[in-house]
């Protein structure tokens, strides 16, 4: 993760397209100014960012099915539970699952594992328009060779 | 990757547009803004026509999706103008009116035509003309 830089997701470990299934990988640092509000001497990685790391995958997820044509936007975010506390350094397992394909939305199923360890799920929305200009559509090209979005499916956009 | 809707405003995306107070909403010109259910303008209607259960699926589901009295919720309402749902409420109803009938509702495309000036919200939004979409989109699947 590069908190700083709201990068939450360091690289697709596992994306199929056809099953609509993407898992990721997301190693929380072992420093961070966030930690000093949250909490002091107790650090914990805040909630928000948990659901984050679910969009982005989710996100990435979108982007690869529809051939980085468009971009995904959260939307909603629904049944969130966070069942475990996440400290710094630990590398955490994210999941989505593609469930429901609308016209200019979609639904995912998504989950934070780490060891298989249930650390928390939530149901998101996510609103799919197409690139609001060429600058952002080039960045997110670059952010998805940063997290290895394979090749062929950026190529196709 | 995936960010808040509140930083679309400059998008020049036919689907959504945003309104003076930041909120998203449709893109439709005519914005109903939030806060405050209206009621349905045309409650006091005095000839019910019989009811499809088409229109009874999808009352129900924006009673329960958008909490709104299930009584107020007539075929001559307007989702938008006398509901006063909004495009995210709107989004609920529509995920679980593709799953109820197995259908996926043209939203894009309805707005696009309503921005265009090809179609009238109306033509979409009144709950009886929603519900002959429906029926539509579901004798199409099965053709």
């Amino acid at each position: 993760m590069r908190l700083e830089y709201f990068q939450l997701i360091d690289r697709i470990v596992d994306l199929k397209i056809a099953d609509r299934k993407i898992s990721t990988e997301a190693t929380v640092p072992g420093t961070s100014t966030i930690f000093e509000g949250h909490f002091p001497g107790f650090p914990l990685m805040p909630g928000v960012l948990l659901i984050e790391a679910m969009a982005q995958t989710s996100g990435w997820l979108i982007v690869a099915s529809n051939g980085f044509a468009r971009m995904a936007f959260l939307a909603a975010v629904k049944d969130a539970k966070f069942r475990m506390f996440v400290t710094p350094g630990q590398k955490l397992s994210v999941k989505a699952a593609l469930t429901h394909e609308g016209s200019g939305y979609a639904i995912t199923d998504a989950s934070i594992t780490l060891d298989d360890k249930s650390i928390c799920d939530a149901t998101l929305t996510l609103r799919i328009l197409d690139f609001p200009n060429d600058e952002m559509k080039l960045r997110m090209r670059e952010a998805a060779a940063r997290v290895g979005f394979p090749a062929e499916v950026s190529a196709n956009g | 990757m995936a960010v808040t809707i509140e930083l679309v405003p400059t998008l020049r995306y036919t689907g959504i547009q945003s309104l003076a107070d930041g909120s998203a909403d449709w893109g439709l010109l005519r914005a109903s803004k939030r806060g405050g259910r209206l009621l349905a303008k045309n409650s006091k209607s005095t000839r019910e026509l019989p009811m499809s259960s088409t229109f009874e699926t999808i009352a129900n589901i924006i009673a329960e999706t958008c909490d709104i009295p299930r009584d107020s919720i007539k075929p001559e309402s307007h989702a938008i103008n006398d509901l006063g749902i909004d495009s995210l409420d709107f989004l609920d109803i529509a995920f679980a009116i593709d799953k109820a009938f197995g259908i996926k509702l043209p939203l894009e495309q309805w707005t696009q035509e309503v921005n265009d000036g090809k179609a009238t919200t109306d033509q979409y939004f009144v709950l009886k003309n929603l519900s002959a979409r429906i029926d539509e989109l579901v004798a199409a699947k099965g053709a």
